[in-house]
């Protein structure tokens, strides 16, 4: 059984990445994977979680050793959350400050890209 | 501890089970008047608490839940033995999101096991 999908994409010089399903201690796994293999390649890298239905602190994880992988390598990465109980998640844990969280793919772009409108 | 158990489970050491879990206490809760929201909350501190006892050097042994009717809900978690050492940084970020999404978080020693005591309310309660 397959519970999180990743879709991957270069797009707008950046590694997209769409989440659809659940991020959690089974699955983060893959996605660790996922970002380690981005990271290689030197591309800044966006995650999307609009479509994630659970998350929980291990799929957290996978982002904060992504986010410290690629600024290690000289890149970044930027997360979309768009549910008010993962946000509050990334808060509780304080680590609205570290993880480079945006509302929409076009802010992460523009987080990863340095573009401005 | 008083209440009426409404559930036991008794999970096998595999994380992908850890979803059975969570969906019976939501489905538990949302019987009981738990908003989305509260549900949510309650769903992810069951699996933080499930995960810690799997994880947490007690890989190998099964993970029980028992979910008691309080009031709200009492939510207890235990493995088969207590593991040793240190939680990961994962585990312990689990633990911290558990505490605050319930209104009480315990963890207990008996018989010489852990258990994490998760208990919490719908707001209208």
């Amino acid at each position: 059984m397959n519970r999180l999908e990743i879709v991957i994409r270069t797009e707008n010089g950046a590694c997209v990445m769409r989440l659809t399903g659940e991020l959690d201690v089974a699955t983060a796994p893959s996605l660790r994977d996922e970002i380690t293999a981005a990271v290689a390649k030197g591309e800044p890298i966006l995650v999307s979680l609009e479509k994630v239905e659970f998350l929980d602190s291990r799929g957290i994880g996978a982002l904060v050793a992504g986010t410290r992988q690629a600024r290690d390598a000289g890149t970044d990465v930027a997360v979309v959350i768009v549910s008010a109980s993962q946000q509050h998640s990334i808060e509780v844990l304080k680590l609205d400050t570290f993880l480079t969280v945006c509302a929409s793919e076009e802010e992460a772009l523009r987080a990863l890209t340095g573009a401005t409108e | 501890m008083s209440g009426r158990t409404l559930v036991e489970l008794k999970v096998a050491p595999d994380a992908e089970l850890l979803r059975s879990a969570r969906l019976v206490v939501s489905s538990l809760a949302a019987d009981r008047g738990f908003s989305l929201e509260e549900i949510e909350d309650l769903k992810l501190a069951v699996q933080e608490a499930c995960a810690s006892r799997l994880l947490f050097g007690l890989a190998g042994t099964a993970v029980h839940v028992t979910v008691i009717d309080e009031g709200g809900l009492t939510v207890e978690v235990f493995g088969d033995r207590s593991g040793s050492g240190e939680p990961d940084e994962d585990a312990a970020m689990g633990l911290v999101l558990a505490e605050a999404l319930v209104d009480e978080f315990t963890v207990r020693e008996e018989d010489g096991i852990e258990r994490i005591v998760l208990r919490k309310a719908p707001a209208g309660a």
